[in-house]
C-alpha cells in the first residue's frame, strides 16, 4: 500500500514544482531582474533570523508570563509565526508543496485561541 | 536602463518591499509580546503585528510567485485573519477581564470594570446576576452536564 503512494505524492510534488515558475530560480540575463532575484534571497534569509528571534522571545514570554492570559496569548503568536516561516520558505524554495500548510496553521491558531479564552472563562479566573 | 524594468522586475521590487514590512511586524510583534508590562499591552502587540505581518509576507508571495494557486489560497488566508484574529484577541481579553486579570499600574482608564459597577450599565453583574456567589446564574454559566449538577 505504502510502496504505491509513496511515488505518486513524490511525482504529485515534481508536477507541482514545474507548474509555476517563481523568481528565484528564474534566468535571466537582465541586470535588474537578477539584481532584485538575489536581494529577495537576502531579505529571506536575513527575515528567517528575524522569525526565529521572535519565536524565542515569545518562547521566553512563555515561560516567564505570570498569567495563563500571557501563555495563551504567547501561544498564538507562536503559531502566527510559524506560518510566516511557511510562507518564507515558499518564497524561498519556489515550491507550493509547503504552501497549504498556511491555510491550517492558521486555522489551527484560531481554533487553540478559542479553546483557551473557553477554559480561561470557564476557570473563572485569570491566573 | 529604463527598458530593463520589465514587469518581473518590478513584480520583484514590490515583492521586496512587502516581504521587508511583513518581516518588520513580525519581529516587532514578537518582541512586543516579551517587552509590554501587562497582558492587554501583549495582546495589543501580537494582534495588531500579526495581522499586518501576515497580510504583508502574502501579499510578496502573491507578487512573487505569480500563480492562480498562490494567490487564491493568499485571499482566502489573508480574509480568514483579518476575520479571526481580532475575535481570538477579544476572546482572550474578555475571558480575562472577567477571571479579573490585573491591569497594568499605569493604566489610565478602564471603562469596563467601571461599567460592572454601575449597576445602570448593562455590563453590570447586578443585572447580569453573573456574580460569583449567586447559585442561580445558571445562564452565565456554560451548560455542560457538571455545571448542572454544580446548580442542583
Amino acid at each position: 500500500m505504502t510502496q504505491s503512494i509513496v511515488p505518486m505524492l513524490i511525482a504529485a510534488g515534481d508536477q507541482a514544482v514545474h507548474k509555476v515558475s517563481p523568481g528565484s530560480i528564474r534566468d535571466s540575463a537582465n541586470p535588474v531582474e537578477s539584481f532584485m532575484r538575489d536581494g529577495i534571497v537576502v531579505i529571506v534569509d536575513i527575515g528567517v533570523i528575524a522569525v526565529a528571534l521572535a519565536i524565542v522571545f515569545c518562547l521566553l514570554r512563555m515561560l516567564k508570563g505570570p498569567t495563563l492570559v500571557d501563555r495563551s496569548i504567547a501561544a498564538d503568536t507562536i503559531a502566527m509565526q510559524v506560518v510566516a516561516l511557511v510562507i518564507l520558505l515558499t518564497v524561498r524554495l519556489g515550491t507550493l508543496q509547503f504552501f497549504d500548510a498556511v491555510l491550517i496553521v492558521s486555522f489551527l491558531g484560531f481554533i487553540s485561541t478559542l479553546a483557551f479564552a473557553q477554559f480561561i472563562g470557564r476557570r473563572r479566573s485569570a491566573l | 536602463m529604463i527598458q530593463d524594468f520589465t514587469w518581473i522586475a518590478i513584480r520583484d521590487i514590490i515583492a521586496a518591499v512587502f516581504l521587508a514590512s511583513g518581516l518588520f511586524f513580525m519581529f516587532v510583534g514578537g518582541f512586543g509580546v516579551f517587552r509590554m508590562p501587562d497582558a492587554y499591552h501583549r495582546l495589543h502587540a501580537a494582534s495588531k503585528c500579526t495581522t499586518l505581518g501576515i497580510t504583508g509576507m502574502l501579499l510578496a508571495a502573491c507578487f512573487h510567485i505569480a500563480d492562480p494557486i498562490v494567490i487564491s489560497k493568499a485571499i482566502i488566508t489573508v480574509v480568514f485573519t483579518f476575520v479571526a484574529n481580532p475575535i481570538g484577541s477579544h476572546l482572550i481579553a474578555k475571558a480575562g477581564h472577567h477571571g479579573g486579570l490585573k491591569v497594568w499600574n499605569e493604566t489610565l482608564k478602564d471603562e469596563l470594570s467601571l461599567d460592572k459597577k454601575d449597576p445602570t450599565m448593562s455590563a453590570s453583574d447586578d443585572i447580569t446576576g453573573c456574580l460569583d456567589d449567586n447559585p442561580d446564574a445558571t445562564h452565565c454559566r456554560l451548560t455542560y452536564p457538571e455545571d448542572a449538577r454544580e446548580v442542583a
